[in-house]
């Protein structure tokens, strides 16, 4: 018998997985040797502890109450599709209905009264980035604050730049927030949290324990925790709103184009003045001004990418008193590292330096990636209110982003959007009608002179029109410059 | 095929299964009493089966939930084939490897060495055996944490609940195929971890 038995065989000693003759030659060997008999005694403490746990039972939980909760979501989802049979009130009953509307939407605005939930105002699209109404909040309600979570690349906070030293400061109703090229993560609750994407903003209209409601242009990714009943949470992106109470979910609303991705629970979406339409987990809403809205079903990888995407940096501890005080017991980390460097914080990709991440107290591993390989990283204590920059692990530092650089990265994005070989690739789809709402993803590596690498990061178009895509993108040629390195979505 | 159950073996018989079906039928009604009823009789096996998953109680109410809500909304899709309990349990399973998921991609505290030499001197009052038995359950849970989701999904179900392959391809809706490799790779990589592990934490007692 070999000497070098695999743990995973002493696992098949301990389970009783062997054959008579296998079994008798390991003890035969563990008789003879120590430390052969000091695994398969490690084998047996693994295998009573994996018994153990077999039979283990959970700790008592607040039935009831989950209960009531459970009863609510079921209730409410009932009560949906009756909302979308009801029979349609002829043009005359339409014409009033939406004239008192008017009217009550004028009473709101000179004056609501207080007492009952009101619903919440239509914006027009124009409005967002300017100023609009903040929503009184009801008595009872209390207020919330959100602490930033992720900051990644350059954003704003009511039009003035965010630094690291402004962190801290809790995010409450009426602040709006903007981003340019990169992310910013918000928290507001144990498990709810949002995270605006690039080139996008969101207004706090309301922001407080009863109702949550943002304002929102670009992209959105909202995690929500269940709210309890009472409790509404809205997004508005242009003229149309998103309603939810426990998901998961994506918001674009970008150059016309409308988009709403659940991965889990299910949001409501209140196009126009149409009837509400539910898009449930692992679909996809899509809306181009103009044509009627369509909700398809997404491909299990388009989901499983998207539910990726979708987790938002939270902390596990969450006490609002905390953040509304503005001492919540958590500190900030960041890289020492190039701007474009990918991070890793605790073994997870946060995001690409220039970041800040906050995390809970304690000793983090911080890790950055050169060249497609993932340094040993360094670890680094932080504690409550500190912010922290971990030792870089990168040989070397990458050159800063210059404005050679944005200028060359605009000039090629612009390339791509306007290439007539690009739009030539979906016009088959077009015609058909099937374009509408499509999408590809790029990673594109840019040298002095040429391409260096180019990737289809993700799409929803036929692998075959991708390819295309890919092909014509390719073709695109770009007067000598400096490296660059993009990812650009493409809508079609 | 029975999957869970352990408790359920003595309601077996066709009075049990037709009082089942007509349970499901008085939920699709909406009928909140038989809701009641049906979360009642499963609730405890739902959260122990997530909780002997996961390893700890974080978030195991709003899982519990999570799961009676995709069951009873999704009631239509029940096949009456199997048990409700087996299907209740490939929901849970599918939930729970979901939060593992979202548990991986986000970024958590790290244990520092003193914090466990902390709980063994903490647990002085508790006999030997029953301390290292905790730190053993600890550290499988932990060594599983390392383990890519899927991976760790398919060791468990395989080397704790001690399930055939077949069942388990069921369970995660893939092949048995797939899920033979998967458990392949995911016991030579855990077996060797928990043994290095196991061999650290022994070094250290010993010193």
């Amino acid at each position: 018998v070999s000497r070098r038995v695999q743990p995973r065989e002493w696992a098949d000693y301990a389970a009783d997985r062997l054959d008579a003759h296998r079994r008798a030659q390991l003890d035969e060997l563990a008789a003879a040797d120590g430390d052969a008999a000091a695994a398969r005694e490690r084998a047996m403490r693994a295998r009573a502890v994996m018994s153990e746990i077999s039979g283990s039972e959970a700790p008592e939980l607040s039935w009831d109450s989950a209960f009531a909760r459970i009863h609510w979501e079921l209730s409410l989802a009932r009560r949906q599709p009756e909302v979308q049979s009801r029979r349609r009130w002829p043009r005359w009953a339409a014409a009033g209905a939406g004239a008192a509307a008017l009217a009550a939407l004028a009473l709101w605005v000179t004056g609501r009264p207080d007492g009952d939930p009101v619903a919440t105002p239509q914006l027009a699209h124009s409005q967002l980035d300017h100023g609009s109404q903040v929503i009184p909040m009801q008595l009872e309600a209390e207020p919330l604050t959100g602490l930033v979570t992720l900051l990644e690349g350059a954003a704003t906070r009511d039009g003035q730049p965010i630094g690291p030293d402004q962190l801290d400061r809790g995010i409450t109703v009426g602040t709006t927030l903007a981003t340019t090229d990169g992310r910013i993560a918000v928290q507001f609750g144990p498990g709810s949290a949002f995270e605006l994407g690039p080139q996008s903003s969101v207004r706090l209209l309301r922001f407080d324990g009863g109702e949550v409601v943002l304002a929102t242009s670009g992209t959105i990714d909202v995690e929500v925790s269940h709210r309890a009943p009472k409790q509404r949470f809205v997004v508005h992106a242009g003229a149309n709103r998103v309603e939810v109470r426990g998901t998961r979910f994506r918001v674009e609303d970008r150059d016309g184009h409308l988009a709403v991705s659940c991965t889990r629970g299910e949001v409501a979406t209140f196009v126009g003045n149409r009837e509400p339409m539910a898009v449930a987990a692992g679909r996809r809403l899509s809306l181009t001004s103009g044509a009627s809205p369509a909700v398809v079903e997404m491909s299990r990888e388009e989901q499983d990418e998207l539910d990726e995407s979708l987790d938002v940096i939270t902390l596990d501890s969450w006490d609002q008193d905390w953040a509304g005080s503005g001492a919540h017991p958590s500190g900030l980390v960041a890289a020492e590292a190039a701007s474009g460097t990918l991070i890793a914080v605790d073994g997870v990709e946060v995001g690409v330096a220039p970041l800040w991440v906050r995390v809970a107290p304690g000793r983090h591993h911080v890790a950055t990636e050169t060249n497609g390989t993932w340094g040993p990283g360094s670890w680094t204590v932080v504690g409550p209110s500190q912010r922290v920059v971990a030792k870089s692990d990168a040989p070397a530092a990458k050159p800063r982003r210059n404005r050679a650089r944005s200028r060359r990265r605009a000039r090629l994005i612009r390339d791509i959007e306007a290439s007539p070989a690009v739009r030539g690739c979906v016009r088959g789809l077009e015609k058909r009608g099937l374009a509408e709402g499509a999408y590809l993803e790029l990673e594109v590596g840019l040298g002095k002179s040429s391409m260096h690498f180019l990737n289809v990061l993700r799409t929803d178009l036929p692998p075959a029109v991708a390819s295309c895509v890919r092909r014509a993108v390719g073709r695109i040629e770009l007067p000598p410059g400096p490296a660059v390195e993009l990812r650009h979505r493409l809508q079609f | 095929m029975e999957l869970v159950g352990r408790k359920n073996r003595s309601t077996s018989g066709p009075s049990y299964r037709e009082r089942e079906a007509e349970l499901i039928a008085r939920v699709q009604r909406g009928e909140r009493d038989a809701e009641m009823e049906l979360y009642r009789a499963h609730r405890r096996q739902v959260a122990a089966n997530l909780y002997r998953v996961l390893g700890h109680a974080d978030e195991l109410e709003d899982l519990v939930q999570e799961v009676f809500i995709i069951a009873f909304k999704g009631l239509d899709k029940f096949r009456r084939d199997s048990r409700l309990s087996t299907w209740l349990y490939r929901i849970a399973v599918n939930v729970a490897l979901g939060n593992i998921r979202k548990r991986s991609r986000r970024p958590r505290t790290v244990l520092t060495p003193e914090a466990g030499e902390r709980r063994v001197a903490d647990s002085n009052h508790s006999p030997y055996r029953q301390v290292v038995r905790e730190q053993d359950r600890e550290l499988c849970y932990r060594v599983m944490e390392m383990l890519a989701p899927k991976k760790r999904l398919v060791l468990y179900l395989h080397e704790i609940e001690g399930r055939e392959l077949k069942d388990i391809a069921e369970i995660l809706g893939v092949n048995p195929v797939t899920v033979r490799t998967r458990l392949f790779y995911a016991r030579r990589e855990f077996y060797k971890l928990l043994d290095d592990e196991m061999q650290r934490m022994d070094a250290e007692a010993k010193a």
